[in-house]
């Protein structure tokens, strides 16, 4: 849910969208229709069929207007018939009590008759400058309150909870979750190994996030995470890989790109900016990682393109006809076995009736194609 | 020119990297976070006493064991565990920046067990009207307009590149994460102003001149909240006197210890 009203010359005169980006560009009088216009269209999404809607938990920053996912999550719990709720997810480590976390997806899950998907996430470096959680921490709090979330729903409280960073006598969380044994958990990622790991461990939903990389960065991440499901002992399901990607579809290929291209630049040069220090704060990710990002990511995030050409070729966003987002999408799905796909079609600040009308085409026109390779679409702005 | 060895030093199984150099009573320097090194200024000082230069838990070197580590109280203990090591009795004690705010609550603890204290631009005070700079959230040149009196000068820009040498990386990545285990974006200790009287040993606060990293103010209340300190403030230097005018520095501290 990105903010549409940042200067022209916003990346110029600021270093980041994130934490210290001044809050006075936000006006509320323009927040007001922007919000009930981003949930207005995850409601369409719902009513064209997609197979879910995501929202999900940033903080102090233009990039996004989502600090609190569940408020968004709980205007959409009664405006939404079928479309799971995806949440992608809440910022576990920022929360001294986790026990919220776990209260409020089961309140959602429980009004919504199961309709809850849980992402958990560790959440970007610029979380722990917002919140002031000691980043060196991020790792282990992430991990506990994980545990400490999974127990409330599964085990019959009340019981206590002594760990390292969290410790409550009492844990006795009303209401239980609807979906038994608890609603099934998505972890979206950037590429950290160790999250890969620990998320084929558990056996749950890796999502590859859109902002990663180009395709072929994100593609080696998908083909990492099938490895450790193998390294755990089973081979991965198509279900548990998610592909996150922005999509716009028109009619033509060029009033695809003519109508996306401005927007994208917006977000991409805008809303993406941070700075390394925000971005990779100290001890949030493992030392081997951060080397490799040092040198992979920095350089290489779609802030840093400046060519039309090079964004599509690399495959940073899907655009164009029906028929040229329907091969992409296959050909990618081919060689990467993801069987969600998690599409993006809000961008930056490209106004409604693109979106919607990016939406219903692909509704009509691509996903009834994708049944068949027995793909599910989420979408989230 | 003294030269320093560079040896492993065994604390309750933990590996510390440690520097030595010079005969003489003992001298523990508490580095600052940004130059883990042996120092010109550590050579003088070499010259008449024995100068160790343990490098800090998590610090390269150092970082065996640093997942133990949680609290400013954890590395007071660490040092006074080093010294029984070394068998150091009542070592005259220094610190600079990070450095200086494990000394000050090292001293404010234990001040029997130590000579006396030198602070250099020391972390650790909380002054809500003379806020620290949140270093971990700068980039190479912002990080020297920070710390130093003259940026760009060749020092400045050796102790601190406008992206880590590649060799550098893993070090540099090391030492950013033990500083914010200990200092994320706050690096003080709320209660240390008010223990202040608990230090009962002669001090002497140095403080640079064009300090932007740690308000002077902070030098101040360290002088004002240490009955016997005296305080001298380093023309020429910012936030690493030690480094940016280490021969002054080198010259008050050992006029400071002979007296001591």
């Amino acid at each position: 849910m990105p903010w549409a009203y940042l200067p022209e010359d916003f990346a110029q005169k600021h270093n980041s969208a994130w934490v210290t980006a001044p809050n006075s560009f936000y006006d509320p009088e323009l927040g007001h229709p922007l919000y009930n216009r981003y949930l207005d269209e995850l409601e369409l999404a719902d009513q064209l069929g997609f197979d879910g809607v995501c929202v999900n938990e940033h903080h102090q920053t233009a990039y996004g207007g989502m600090p609190s996912p569940n408020i968004m999550a709980a205007c959409l719990a009664r405006r939404t018939k079928q479309a799971k709720l995806v949440i992608l997810g809440n910022v576990l480590p920022l929360y001294d009590h986790p026990q919220r976390v776990a209260e409020e997806i089961a309140m959602l899950d429980v009004i919504t008759k199961g309709r809850v998907i849980s992402g958990m996430v560790v959440g970007t470096g610029m979380e722990y400058f917002s919140y002031r959680i000691n980043p060196t921490h991020a790792r282990e709090r992430f991990h506990e309150a994980h545990d400490l979330i999974i127990k409330a729903w599964t085990t019959e409280g009340p019981f206590s909870w002594d760990g390292t960073h969290y410790r409550f006598r009492y844990v006795n969380i009303w209401p239980r979750p609807y979906q038994r044994p608890h609603p099934p958990i998505w972890i979206p990622g950037s590429g950290s190994s160790e999250t890969m790991e620990w998320v084929a461990q558990q056996k749950y939903t890796y999502m590859v996030l859109p902002t990663l990389a180009s395709f072929e960065l994100r593609r080696q991440a998908a083909e990492y995470f099938s490895q450790c499901c193998a390294k755990a002992g089973y081979s991965v399901r198509h279900a548990q890989i998610g592909w996150g990607i922005g999509i716009y579809v028109s009619e033509t290929d060029e009033a695809a790109r003519r109508e996306y291209e401005p927007h994208y630049w917006y977000y991409a040069r805008n809303l993406l900016k941070t700075t390394p220090q925000q971005a990779l704060p100290p001890g949030h990710t493992s030392i081997a990682s951060v080397t490799g990002m040092m040198k992979r990511r920095l350089e290489s995030r779609p802030s840093n393109l400046s060519t039309w050409k090079e964004v599509d070729e690399a495959g940073y966003v899907i655009v164009g006809s029906p028929e040229t987002v329907r091969q992409r999408l296959e050909d990618y799905a081919g060689r990467v076995g993801f069987g969600l796909l998690i599409a993006n079609f809000s961008v930056g600040n490209a106004p409604r009736e693109y979106t919607e009308k990016s939406m219903r085409l692909f509704a009509e026109k691509v996903m009834p194609k994708l049944r068949p390779i027995n793909m599910d679409v989420a979408t989230m702005m | 020119m003294t030269s320093c060895k560079e040896e492993i030093v065994k604390v309750r199984g933990r590996n510390v990297k440690l520097l030595r150099g010079g005969e003489g009573m003992p001298l523990i320097f508490l580095h600052d976070p940004f130059c883990p090194n042996w120092l010109p200024l550590h050579d003088r000082l070499a010259s008449e006493y024995e100068v160790f230069v343990p490098i800090h838990p998590g610090f390269a070197g150092s970082e065996n064991g640093f997942e133990q580590f949680e609290t400013m109280e954890d590395l007071v203990v660490h040092y006074l565990d080093l010294c029984e090591a070394l068998k150091l009795d009542r070592p005259a004690l220094a610190g600079a920046s990070f450095g200086g705010w494990i000394a000050a609550e090292w001293a404010i603890r234990y001040s029997e067990r130590l000579r006396c204290l030198v602070l250099i631009d020391a972390l650790g005070l909380r002054l809500p009207a003379a806020p620290v700079a949140d270093v971990l959230s700068l980039d190479g040149p912002g990080l020297r307009r920070t710390l130093f009196a003259e940026p760009n000068s060749p020092l400045a820009l050796e102790a601190i590149p406008d992206t880590p040498r590649v060799d550098a990386i893993v070090g540099t990545i090391l030492g950013r994460r033990a500083l914010a285990r200990f200092a994320w974006q706050f690096p003080d200790d709320p209660r240390l102003l008010r223990y202040l009287y608990r230090v009962r040993l002669p001090a002497l606060i140095l403080w640079g001149e064009c300090e932007e990293c740690v308000p002077s103010a902070h030098g101040r209340a360290f002088h004002d909240g240490i009955a016997d300190s005296e305080f001298a403030a380093i023309a020429g230097a910012g936030h690493l006197p030690h480094l940016e005018a280490s021969e002054e520095c080198a010259k008050l501290i050992l006029s400071f210890l002979r007296k001591s």
